[in-house]
């Protein structure tokens, strides 16, 4: 394996946002995954919503809920919804952590989740994000058949809408940022958005070196399992090939996307191909424009480099 | 007038063997019809072929008499030519699962019915989840789901985008949605918002109100919105049931189309699957939710709650069966196509055994009855049959007599709950649908209990309007001999014995008379015959003999008595040690040799048992010391009553009776009862009015009419037996003998020792017709007849008797001018 004009990838301290939701659960999981692989730390961080607090404390703000209109939120017994979900959190790291001998520690904070989320970020070296926060719990406990439900896994069947905390993070986190819809330890599929922009370059950099880290085994059976590289013009294939030189014994393909409609073809790409995990800068367009609303409709994770 | 004694040939009637057209039994043809029973079997015929309500039968006869054979014969035939009825079986009632439904199959579908369901639902078992794991499946549900999670998020995002233009944003917290004043992404806290100016406090508060009112809006049309996600859900799984279900479904429908119910059920059961669907899908859960036996049968911790695979474990299809217990069919009647009608003969007719029964499971703690749980009686097995019980089983069981009474009035079969004492735990009674009933019944029984049923259930003779009365003789023909001949070779070929020898067969015939108590009668008590040659066949083989001699009948017919007669052995010896006082020889006054019989354990014998009589002066009165002390029977008083009213009306006519009489059974003290002995009484008081000695070798049996007629009586062998065992142990004189009313020579059948006695004259029966015949032979004195006025001849008994009379009426109240004189 030719590394030689590869950086070498030094990530000691990865971080992870953990509100014992689902979502953060199963992102801790697999986050524990990825720091056994590389032996690096895991710090939990746990924020307690200062606007909650705070809502709860308003006089005049009444909760409104389909069973019950006009219950008063008390501070009290908000200040203890907080702590039990701190709890809940510390219990998740602990139990994820001990079996694979993971460090890991538990960091909480009284805030704004997102501006507490990133500060804390900025102290690892890569920070993990599970899809959605509570919003999406309820499909976790509602009674539809589904197959694959549980607490401690990804949602299968359904495509669950980026959380709005998870939007405001990505857009102003300063460290790598892995955003998890599912599993990826188990996948080696990974699609890479390339458009020769300097930060796209840096991206695909920073993929090639990751990916022996994410992915641990390929799925047998499968026709390709590597990186594929989506550009946006045909030109831009032989920079593109360039770059994935420096990692040939990893198997790799540019593909072109449609250019009328870069956004569904990428999509598409990404659902026929099963890519499990999309790379891209945090400058790109697809990142950039119209709130992220185009990842509602993708079910892979994504890797946001910056 | 002197009463010459019986010949020889009339004391017993023998069968001449060589008079019967075989050798042995063996040659034989089996009986073609039923003997000596004609007017029970036209009875029964007409009772089993006439279809009309009410016409149930009675079979009146005492035990023995071959009533069960009978019938059951009659009916076989009769059965065979009715066709199998139909089947029945109990189906869950899904409106009203305490009332379940009964369906009607033809004869033989039944079974096959049950098992096309449970195919069905095994089937289905796997189908249904299978659709409900399909690709179209998910994806049209995803739609649904994708389709209302949209239009809540877009509602709470137009909301969320129009409070962000305010100063307000909507909070999502773990109770519910709130809206809180909110600058550069942070809730104001209520110390900053104090210290706000008034208008933005104002405007905030404004904003707020107003963001809370649009939101409490959209809000209550959550509710909404998620009833209508689940009724769509609710109609997508109602659709991809209905698929799954109906082809199965049709194809039952097509293979039982003629039957109409079965494709209502059919129908019924097609829309109870699609509403519960859900047992299907999550067993165990489900069950839970239906309340069903085998809820909450467990999942593996960590597993997910919804487990569907295509090849069903053990495990989970033991618990699906549990649930499925809704859709079974519990077959309660099945006969085969080709079998006929049934015939059930019910032993022990309990309620339950009669009308069915509800059975109840214990399950984790609780008690299940449901439709699975009924069981048939014995009216549902023989409907569309026949049912044979014994009278005075169903009698003694009032519950199961009254619900027979009720089956037949209604022509229905209801199940019926028992009161169980032992059932602590109250359940809810389920009140199965009455099955349509079409029965013949027949019970048996002797006529005592004939006629307390009839005399005492007013609704008896309306439901059993045929009584068939079986006959315990039958006369005795040359052909009936014949026929006679062949049921005991029946009887041989039954019980698998030897073939009996022609002569063998004739001592059989004769003891058939024996128990019949008629020389012309044949017994028709077919056990007792059965018994003796059982008895015979006995002795046969260990003499080993290849066939059944007379000498092995009689020998067994001694060895029966012999096993039987301890009691009379030891009556015997007290009459021999003189502890009951019995003379055989010599006379005496007012004492007469009177013949009683005692049954013990089934064995009739006979015994002499002194009578006296004492008279004095009275006013007309016969005492009975038995009837004084209540040892006297009804029957033996009106005996007594009679023979008072002969005396009255001989000797008494113009004079009043002015005696004082008693008759007493000297040494019993058990009760006495029949008028056999009235002759013997009035013999006694003869001789205690005229003084006359009673000749003490003579006994006496018969009864008396007010006429002095002397009447017949029953068990005239055994009562002849007994004196003649009591003469012969005490030493046989040549002139010993019974008086018989000449009305029971016919009956006679007397024992091989009684006819050679009687054979070389030291032994002799009297057949008398009237009080005067039996007197002379006592006294020895002739009687003497009336002349035109009513006077006897001296020395004669009546004279004396007349003569006795009027003294005891002079000294008691004696008239003017009348003088007696006492002549002799």
């Amino acid at each position: 394996m030719k590394k030689d004009t590869l950086p070498p990838l030094d990530i000691k301290t990865i971080s992870l946002a953990l509100d014992a939701s689902p979502y953060s659960i199963a992102a801790l999981d697999e986050a524990v995954e990825v720091a056994y692989r590389l032996g690096a730390k895991l710090n939990a961080i746990c924020v307690e919503d200062i606007n909650m607090i705070r809502a709860a404390s308003v006089p005049y703000a009444v909760t409104v809920s389909p069973y019950s209109i006009g219950a008063k939120m008390q501070p009290k017994l908000m200040d203890s919804l907080i702590k039990v979900q701190t709890k809940a959190a510390a219990r998740a790291l602990e139990y994820a952590t001990r079996n694979k001998k993971v460090p890991g520690s538990l960091i909480i904070k009284r805030g704004i989740i997102e501006k507490e989320v990133i500060k804390e970020s900025e102290k690892s070296d890569i920070l993990v994000l599970g899809w959605a926060g509570w919003q999406a719990a309820d499909f976790y406990f509602s009674n539809h058949p589904a197959a694959g439900q549980n607490r401690f896994n990804f949602p299968v069947s359904r495509i669950v809408k980026m959380g709005t905390s998870v939007r405001s993070i990505i857009k102003n986190v300063s460290v790598p940022t892995l955003v998890l819809h599912g599993r990826i330890s188990d996948a080696c599929m990974l699609g890479v958005f390339f458009d020769d922009s300097k930060a796209s370059k840096e991206n695909l950099s920073y993929s090639l070196r990751i990916f022996d880290h994410l992915f641990s085994y390929c799925k047998k059976g499968k026709d390709f399992s590597g990186i594929e590289v989506f550009i946006t013009d045909k030109s831009l294939e032989p920079k593109a090939k360039d770059l994935l030189k420096l990692r040939q014994d990893i198997k790799s393909k540019v593909t072109v996307l449609m250019a009328n409609d870069i956004h569904s073809s990428l999509l598409s790409h990404i659902k026929d191909k099963e890519i499990n995990l999309l790379s891209l800068s945090k400058a790109s367009s697809l990142v950039t424009a119209d709130d992220l609303r185009i990842f509602d409709r993708v079910a892979s994770s994504l890797l946001i480099t910056v | 007038m002197t009463v010459k004694p019986l010949e020889i040939k009339q004391l017993y009637r023998s069968c001449d063997a060589e008079l019967l057209p075989f050798k042995t039994t063996s040659e034989l043809k089996p009986l073609d019809a039923p003997l000596g029973q004609e007017r029970a079997m036209a009875a029964i015929d007409f009772g089993i072929n006439v279809d009309f309500d009410g016409y149930n039968i009675f079979c009146v006869g005492p035990e023995g008499t071959g009533k069960t054979n009978l019938i059951k014969r009659q009916i076989t035939k009769k059965a065979k030519q009715i066709p199998a009825p139909d089947d029945w079986c109990y189906i869950n009632n899904f409106e009203s699962p305490h009332k379940p439904k009964a369906l009607r199959l033809p004869a033989g579908n039944g079974l096959a019915f049950a098992k096309d369901i449970e195919k069905l639902i095994e089937n289905l078992s796997i189908v249904i989840p299978s659709a409900f794991e399909g690709e179209e499946y998910r994806n049209r549900m995803k739609i649904i789901e994708e389709h209302f999670a949209e239009q809540k998020e877009k509602y709470f995002n137009e909301l969320q985008f129009k409070s962000k233009s305010k100063k307000v944003s909507i909070l999502r917290m773990p109770v519910g949605l709130v809206v809180a004043p909110m600058k550069n992404g942070e809730v104001i806290s209520p110390e900053t918002f104090d210290k706000l100016p008034e208008k933005e406090k104002q405007e905030i508060l404004g904003d707020l109100n107003e963001a809370q009112a649009e939101l409490a809006a959209a809000v209550a049309d959550v509710p909404k919105w998620e009833k209508e996600q689940r009724e769509e859900i609710d109609k997508l799984n109602e659709e991809v049931a209905n698929f799954a279900v109906s082809h199965m479904i049709e194809t039952l429908k097509e293979k039982y189309s003629s039957v109409k119910s079965v494709l209502n059920y059919l129908k019924d059961l097609q829309k109870d699957i699609i509403d519960n669907v859900s047992l299907f899908m999550k067993p165990a859960e489900a069950a839970a939710e239906q309340g069903q036996p085998g809820a909450g049968a467990g999942q593996a911790p960590g597993q997910p709650p919804y487990s569907m695979t295509q090849n069903q474990t053990p495990a989970h299809l033991k618990i699906l069966s549990t649930a499925m217990r809704r859709y079974s069919v519990n077959v309660i009647v099945k006969h085969k196509k080709d079998e006929g009608a049934p015939i059930v003969f019910l032993d022990n007719p309990t309620l339950p055994n009669l009308v069915g029964r509800m059975e109840r499971l214990q399950q984790s703690g609780s008690v299940i009855m449901d439709f699975n749980l009924l069981k048939p009686g014995a009216l549902h097995e023989a409907n569309g049959g026949f049912l044979i019980i014994d009278a005075k089983h169903i009698l003694s069981h009032p519950p199961a007599w009254e619900a027979l009474k009720r089956a037949l009035r209604s022509k229905k079969i209801a199940i019926e709950a028992q009161d169980d004492d032992n059932n602590v735990i109250t359940t809810i009674m389920l009140d199965p649908e009455p099955i349509d009933l079409n029965l013949k019944v027949i019970l048996m029984g002797d006529s005592e209990i004939y006629n307390v049923i009839a005399e005492n259930d007013p609704e008896f003779s309306s439901l059993f309007k045929i009584s068939a009365h079986f006959t315990s003789t039958m006369n005795r023909t040359k052909d009936s001999v014949n026929r006679y001949a062949r049921l005991v070779a029946d009887l041989v070929k039954e019980k698998s014995l030897r073939a009996l020898s022609r002569s063998a067969t004739a001592k059989v015939i004769e003891y058939s008379s024996r128990l019949a108590g008629d020389s012309e009668k044949l017994s028709t008590h077919t056990s007792l015959i059965s018994d003796l040659l059982k008895e015979s066949d006995y002795l046969a083989r260990t003499s080993s003999s290849n066939s059944i001699g007379r000498n092995h009948v009689e020998q067994a017919l001694a060895a029966k008595v012999k096993r039987s007669d301890s009691l009379r052995e030891i009556m015997n010896e007290q009459i021999n040690r003189g502890i009951i006082m019995i003379e055989t020889k010599g006379k005496a006054v007012g004492q007469v040799n009177a013949l009683v019989v005692f049954d013990f354990a089934g064995f009739a014998f006979g015994r002499p048992s002194r009578i006296t009589g004492q008279a004095r002066i009275g006013k007309g009165e016969v005492i009975d010391i038995e009837r004084e002390v209540e040892l006297g029977g009804p029957t033996h008083s009106k005996g007594v009553l009679i023979l008072s009213s002969f005396l009255s009306s001989r000797f008494a006519k113009d004079i009043p009776l002015s005696l004082e009489a008693s008759l007493a059974f000297e040494q019993s003290y058990g009760e006495v009862d029949g008028d056999s002995a009235s002759s013997a009484e009035l013999y006694a008081l003869i001789s205690a009015i005229s003084e006359t000695p009673i000749r003490q070798d003579l006994a006496v049996t018969g009864s008396v009419n007010q006429f002095g007629q002397v009447q017949a009586i029953g068990a005239v062998n055994e009562k002849i037996e007994g004196f003649f065992d009591t003469c012969k142990m005490k030493g046989l004189t040549g002139t010993q003998g019974v008086l018989i009313p000449k009305s029971n020579v016919p009956h006679l059948m007397l024992r091989e020792d009684v006819l050679a006695a009687a054979k070389e004259g030291k032994f002799h029966i009297y057949p008398i017709s009237t009080i005067d015949e039996g007197i002379e032979l006592l006294t020895d004195i002739p009687a003497g007849k009336p002349d035109k006025n009513g006077e006897y001849p001296i020395g004669t008994i009546n004279r004396r008797v007349k003569n006795r009379l009027e003294t005891f009426y002079q000294k008691s109240a004696p008239p003017k001018g009348f003088s007696s004189k006492e002549e002799r």
